[in-house]
């Protein structure tokens, strides 16, 4: 809460380098951080990024 | 603390929502970044050029900004007696009032009605423009960043380049409006036309003021680090010329100067060197070409003389290159102004808590993601992010923080402490987490913390912890 306006700007500024549609997937080892991209990739118009940890990577090739 | 009185840093929150919202200011940020920082990795790149290492030169520097602060006194005292052998005048101050009563006083004392300024970072902790006009003596800022911030009436937002927040649309109007000719947005002519201006105001200026990137104590010589020039003009043509400046600033010898300088430049704007490296040294002599009549050092604590043997001493070495801000995620989505006093970017984060008051900018220790770029940045290695969380630590054993954080964080910490407990309100959690999603598997608005579903959308749970996943796989 108390930190809402930076953390959207930071998660905001890694979304922006995605949403052009350069990668197929984010993958990170952060999950507080991948909830942040996340969020913020879906709620700017992108469906279709994935964003995975990296243990989701290795169990399932992150296909589920 | 008279810092205290001008800082606006305890509005972060609010000033950061709006930033974040204004379409020029995210524009001029953006168009900024990506030159600050190539500029510097292109010029630390070129060490190597020179056979030079980044590392050594880091530690080097480190060593000399380290040097001086364990005897801070003694080179004091040395670079005292070395400026009043060349002919200047030393005076020392306390504070932001004490530096403006004192070139008040100078000012009087020669008949001064109008300063010429370079820039001087340690006149804005002061806000020494205010105190001039006031006594009815015009400053006028000679930096063309700082000019034009001066003509808009604004703050500097970055600490070498004060007006990176404005655009070049904003900057063509202002001039038109101030200097009554016709519109230009042609960028050498708009500079050719500030020069103009100018330059009257260095011929007719009585007195000089500047900052000075640092005081050599062999010397009693300030150094003053410039690109555009105008920092020869006010230190050479009024006939008084005043050096405001931090204590922390002086460096032992000519040599020590030397080495900094290797990674000032490049650290700030990538260059090897800057366009001009100015040694000021003394009054005019019968024979010299140029020079003051009078040169008086004005020496200034407001607040530094305290971190001397803190935790917080290592802020001290910093030689304001701005690099730290130049790599902050967080500066460039906000700039300078959302910081509210002097200082932006990571430096600001630690020097405005320290120097108006912990609880005057409770919000910018925790300006950071944490990501270290300044840190890994910085020419004399300044553990950004760990003074950073040593002023949340401060924060929090100073009772600082609100009631329903500490609240929550002993709720969580008593939870967490009974594994069965735990897990029982987890399992709930995700329940209602998933009960809560829309049709498109995601959580637009939370209820409990709506501020987290501003600007992006919380993904949905699966509804089960991953206990009960992991448990059902086995059994499958």
């Amino acid at each position: 809460m108390k930190q809402k306006n930076m953390f959207i700007a930071a998660a905001g500024l890694i979304a922006a380098a995605f949403i052009a549609g350069t990668v197929d997937a984010v993958v990170g080892g952060d999950l507080g951080c991948l909830l942040n991209i996340e969020g913020r990739l879906r709620r700017r118009g992108d469906e279709t990024t994935r964003v995975l940890h990296i243990a989701e990577v290795l169990a399932g090739g992150g296909e589920s | 603390m008279s810092a205290a009185k001008h800082s606006q840093a305890m509005h972060f929150q609010a000033r950061a929502g709006e930033k974040v919202r204004n379409p020029a200011l995210q524009r001029a940020l953006q168009k900024a970044k990506p030159l600050f920082v190539g500029k510097r990795a292109k010029g630390i790149g070129a060490l190597a050029d020179d056979q030079l290492e980044f590392e050594q030169l880091r530690s080097a520097c480190v060593d000399i900004r380290n040097r001086v602060l364990s005897d801070l006194d003694v080179w004091l005292d040395i670079f005292e007696t070395q400026a009043k052998a060349t002919g200047a005048e030393v005076l020392w101050a306390k504070d932001g009032e004490e530096i403006c009563d004192l070139v008040i006083d100078v000012a009087r004392r020669h008949g001064v009605t109008k300063a010429a300024k370079s820039k001087s970072m340690l006149s804005e902790e002061a806000h020494l423009n205010e105190a001039l006009a006031a006594a009815g003596i015009q400053p006028v800022e000679t930096d063309l960043g700082e000019y034009i911030v001066q003509l808009a009436g604004e703050t500097p937002s970055h600490i070498i380049a004060p007006a990176v927040h404005k655009t070049l649309d904003e900057i063509a109007d202002l001039f038109t409006k101030t200097h009554g000719r016709p519109r230009q947005t042609d960028i050498p002519a708009m500079t050719r036309e500030a020069r103009e201006v100018l330059r009257q105001h260095f011929l007719s200026a009585e007195m000089g003021i500047s900052g000075a990137n640092f005081l050599i104590a062999e010397t009693g010589s300030a150094a003053l680090v410039t690109n555009e020039g105008n920092g020869r003009m006010v230190t050479t043509l009024p006939k008084v010329h005043v050096v405001i400046t931090g204590i922390e600033k002086v460096v032992p010898t000519l040599e020590d100067f030397a080495t900094l300088m290797r990674l000032l430049p490049r650290s700030a704007t990538g260059q090897t060197i800057s366009n001009y490296v100015s040694l000021l040294t003394g009054t005019r002599q019968p024979g010299d070409a140029e020079g003051p009549e009078k040169t008086v050092f004005i020496l200034v604590d407001n607040g530094r003389a305290k971190l001397l043997g803190s935790a917080y001493e290592e802020m001290l070495r910093c030689i304001r290159c701005g690099a730290c801000m130049n790599h902050c995620p967080v500066y460039f989505s906000l700039g300078g102004h959302a910081y509210g006093w002097v200082y932006p970017g990571p430096m600001g984060s630690v020097l405005t808590p320290l120097f108006t008051g912990l609880e005057n900018a409770l919000d910018l220790p925790h300006a950071s993601t944490g990501c270290n770029q300044c840190g890994s940045v910085c020419p004399v290695k300044i553990p950004l992010p760990k003074l950073m969380h040593q002023l949340r630590e401060d924060q929090v054993s100073g009772g600082l923080r609100p009631w329903s954080e500490s609240f929550g964080l002993k709720a969580w910490a008593w939870v967490a402490g009974k594994p069965a407990l735990y897990h029982w309100v987890v399992r709930r959690a995700a329940r209602y987490l998933k009960w809560l999603a829309d049709d498109s598997g995601r959580i637009r608005v939370l209820g409990l913390a709506p501020g987290w579903t501003v600007g992006r959308d919380l993904p949905t749970p699966p509804g089960k912890t991953f206990q009960e996943l992991y448990a059902a796989r086995k059994r499958a």
